[in-house]
């Protein structure tokens, strides 16, 4: 299994009370998946995937990504790890305000290689896919919600991860572009890379290749 | 690469992209590093002050006619040209008494503002067969013999390259020019007592009034004492005292140790302006760096999501606060230098003391250390509040001031 997780748990405190973001799920996806979740808002979606990206430390639990227990990793053996095998699209903003389009996208890239030979330049190929090509050199800023949600989904494919985690991804995408970015995701999965998405419209299942839903920070 | 982007990169992006919190935060270290070379400057300058003119004081005792102790210090702090005069025999008598190893006799003269100079100058004749105070420190700038009509001069007077001056109308050739000391010696020409007595004709017959009642012959300004060995300055003080009256005698060291007081005076005040505006300094430092760290919890979340370590974060914002400091480093010594160099003169004269620049090689080093100093203050702020960030989860930081 490419990924694993087993009797996760997160709480949040929250005043006095203690809140069960997640409770004790089980759950494994394995090369080509393309996993949807649905469920209601505040049912634990983003919590779940956050602690698969390895960005939320479990209450308890464990999570397995191609056999290796990441919250058992090192700060620097975890970080290398989701930097070459985890590409993660966040909820809400994104990008680096201060880089371009381009450099936002390709900094995955820059933060352990030494040499860049062997990067072919992906990048720019991404962009084009997504049809952001032309908007390369405009600062995040200059974007709309849609098209700097593509460049968070370029930068988070751009170093050919095993697992791809999308936050909502298509919250602020028309019906053809987020067709678009359905279609790069449906592709990725078939390369044989584990995609899960989260998302809060019924339209797009179809797309998936399994369909979960989430209910009180249980994944039925 | 044109298109290239690194971390080392996103640092200077970041400075620039935010550039009037960096110009906040180089403005602060600015003022740091400006008051730490500039306090640090000020206080060498005036313990070299101190020190060069307790070496050229020399004589342990300094007898001036009596109630014109405050002009003859004023003669040698502080450049006060001032003339004063008593009998000849004086030097006689205080040569005998019970203490005193070797005495000399000095004649003051002062000239008002000749085509030399713009400020009034101090005339001192030495007896050049007596003399133990002067003439070491003229040996280290002129070994001949000083001859009629040649002088020495201080290093704050002016004279063209014909090495010829002229007071009241005579010429005289400068033989050297002493180094500078930062005090009164400064302004003052040396020269052989039977010279600066020509001088004292010379200003007579031009009609300088001042001159017109004393018998020069037999007058002098100053006598100065060394005491024999196995003495202290006080006992033989005390038998000056028992043998001679209508003197006013003055304690070299008593003169040295005053200005060590007010020395110590001033580098307190000085000290405790140099902590106050350190602390000041500090503290807008943190609190700018805290809200600026703070504000910026967002981009370190989306840094760590994408596989930045928790050092290359911190290191992002050390970069920055780096090479904001260097910058405001820089800036604070420029200015600073701006100030202390050019009005080098005016800050001496304006603080009343011995007042020295140090060596070139010392302002180096002090340079250099206030360069590591801001280098360093600025990255160690941002850093602790850094770290404390990158401790926290990088899921909760990437949903902050969203
Ligand atoms: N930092 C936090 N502190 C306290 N409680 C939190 C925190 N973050 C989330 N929660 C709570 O945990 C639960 C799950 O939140 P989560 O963000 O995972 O839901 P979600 O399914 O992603 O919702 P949405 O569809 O609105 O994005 C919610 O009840 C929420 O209030
Ligand atoms: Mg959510």
């Amino acid at each position: 299994m490419l990924i694993e997780v087993n009797h996760l748990t997160r709480e949040y405190r929250r005043g006095k009370n203690n809140v069960q973001a997640v409770d004790n799920i089980h759950f494994t996806a394995d090369k080509g998946d393309f996993v949807i979740i649905k469920g209601e808002s505040g049912s634990g979606k983003s919590t779940f995937l956050s602690m698969l990206a390895g960005l939320l430390h479990p209450t308890s639990g464990s999570v397995f990504i191609i056999g290796k227990n990441i919250y058992e990793l090192s700060d620097k053996e975890l970080s290398c790890f989701r930097n070459s095998h985890i590409g993660y699209i966040p909820q809400g903003h994104e990008l680096l305000s201060e880089l371009t389009v381009y450099e936002n996208v390709v900094l995955p890239q820059r933060l352990y290689r030494k040499t860049y030979s062997d990067i072919n330049d992906n990048a720019d190929k991404l962009l084009k896919k997504l049809k952001i090509g032309e908007l390369r050199n405009s600062y995040p800023c200059e974007l709309s919600g849609g098209e700097r949600k593509r460049a968070a989904i370029a930068r988070a494919i751009v170093n050919y991860p095993d697992v791809i985690l999308a936050d909502e991804p298509t919250n602020d995408l028309d019906g053809n572009n987020t067709a678009i970015v359905l279609e790069a995701f449906s592709e990725i999965a078939k390369s044989g890379t584990v995609v899960i998405m989260i998302t809060h419209d019924d339209h797009i299942s179809s797309y998936g290749s399994r369909i979960m839903t989430m209910e009180n920070g249980k994944l039925v | 690469m044109k298109n290239d982007i690194s971390l080392t990169k996103l640092s200077f992006i970041n400075i620039k992209k935010h550039s009037f919190r960096s110009l906040g935060l180089i403005t602060m270290t600015a003022i740091l590093s400006l008051f730490l070379f500039g306090g640090s400057v000020l206080l060498l300058s005036l313990d070299k002050g101190l020190e060069s003119m307790s070496t050229r004081l020399g004589a342990d005792i300094m007898v001036v006619p009596i109630g014109y102790d405050k002009e003859a210090e004023g003669v040698l702090l502080r450049g006060e040209p001032s003339y004063f005069y008593f009998d000849k025999s004086v030097e006689t008598k205080l040569a005998k008494v019970d203490g005193v190893d070797k005495v000399t006799s000095q004649f003051f003269l002062t000239s008002s503002n000749q085509d030399c100079c713009s400020v009034p100058v101090q005339f001192i004749g030495f007896d050049p067969n007596t003399d133990f105070v002067v003439q070491p420190w003229i040996r280290e700038n002129y070994s001949g013999r000083i001859t009629e009509n040649s002088i020495i001069i201080g290093n704050d007077i002016l004279y063209d390259e014909s090495g010829i001056m002229k007071f009241f109308d005579k010429e005289y050739e400068v033989a050297a020019v002493l180094d500078e000391t930062g005090t009164g010696f400064d302004t003052d020409v040396y020269a052989d007592i039977v010279t600066v007595k020509s001088l004292f004709e010379a200003a007579k017959e031009k009609g300088f009034g001042f001159t017109d009642d004393i018998d020069f012959e037999n007058s002098i300004s100053s006598v100065l004492i060394k005491i024999s060995d196995g003495y202290d300055i006080d006992t033989v003080v005390h038998n000056i005292r028992m043998n001679i009256d209508g003197v006013q005698i003055i304690k070299g060291q008593t003169m040295t140790a005053e200005i060590a007081d007010n020395l110590n005076g001033f580098r307190i005040f000085l000290l405790v302006l140099l902590l106050l505006t350190g602390i000041f300094s500090i503290v807008v430092l943190i609190l700018t760096f805290s809200l600026s760290v703070n504000e910026r919890r967002r981009e370190f979340g989306i840094l760590r999501s994408i596989g930045s370590t928790r050092g290359m974060v911190v290191s992002v914002v050390i970069k920055e606060a780096v090479i904001i400091g260097i910058s405001g480093g820089i800036i604070g010594i420029v200015f600073s230098s701006l100030i202390l160099f050019p009005f080098n003169t005016y800050i001496g004269d304006s603080v009343k003391l011995p007042y020295l620049l140090p060596n070139s090689w010392v302002i180096i080093v002090v340079i250099i250390l206030t360069l590591i100093l801001s280098a360093v203050i600025p990255p160690i702020i941002a850093s602790c509040f850094a770290v404390k960030i990158s401790r926290s989860e990088i899921y909760l930081t990437m949903r902050d001031n969203d």
